[in-house]
């Protein structure tokens, strides 16, 4: 928890679904940088110079 | 590049190794809610400037707040709650201008991987300071 008065959860209820929505936003976040990076580095086969 | 990821690894296996100092208070308000992930609750307590009462400062730093009248933190959390959101405005421009810091790193990076014509391995190198960036920047955006 982060911010002035943000410290403490209100409740486990609360806690529990924004825990969840972390969790959801970093199964995201690591799909998106693997697509991105696999992509990205796909490139190299497009690279007659790449070594 | 090698020895900097091998300090890493060797950093974070020790946070698991290493006899933590016992947490002062146990991170929630009540003492009905647990992480149901018992890999990431142990993850979280071994960072030691996570603690709660404590605010956090760009993901692992964290602050001696000083917190507004009672009243206040009431509203504020209710309307953390009614959002689903646990990190303030403040933290949340941080995370963004470290996003784009971050970003602008990556993209540097990739550029240099271009340039020096680097095969399909290499190239694998920009998923870090890519997640970060993006990680930085989605919870910037979510407030999460």
């Amino acid at each position: 928890m982060a911010g002035t008065g943000l410290e403490r959860v209100p409740d486990a209820g609360v806690a529990k679904q924004i825990l969840d929505r972390v969790n959801g936003m970093n199964v995201s976040t690591s799909l998106k940088a693997l697509a991105v990076t696999l992509a990205f580095a796909a490139t190299a086969f497009l690279d007659p110079l790449a070594r | 590049m090698r020895l900097f990821v091998c300090a890493l690894l060797l950093h974070a296996a020790a946070a698991f190794v290493a006899p933590r100092p016992p947490r002062p208070a146990p991170l929630r308000a009540s003492n009905d809610f647990e992480n149901p992930n018992p890999f990431m609750k142990e993850v979280i307590d071994a960072v030691p400037t996570l603690q709660e009462g404590r605010t956090m400062q760009l993901v692992l730093g964290s602050e001696e707040p000083t917190p507004p009248s009672d009243a206040e933190q009431q509203k504020l959390r209710a309307a953390a709650a009614d959002e689903l959101r646990n990190i303030d405005g403040a933290e949340r421009s941080r995370r963004l201008a470290a996003g784009r810091i971050l970003a602008a790193v990556t993209l540097l990076q990739s550029a240099f991987l271009c340039a020096s014509h680097a095969a399909f391995v290499p190239r694998l190198s920009l998923l870090p300071g890519l997640f970060l960036s993006l990680g930085l920047y989605d919870s910037a955006k979510t407030g999460l």
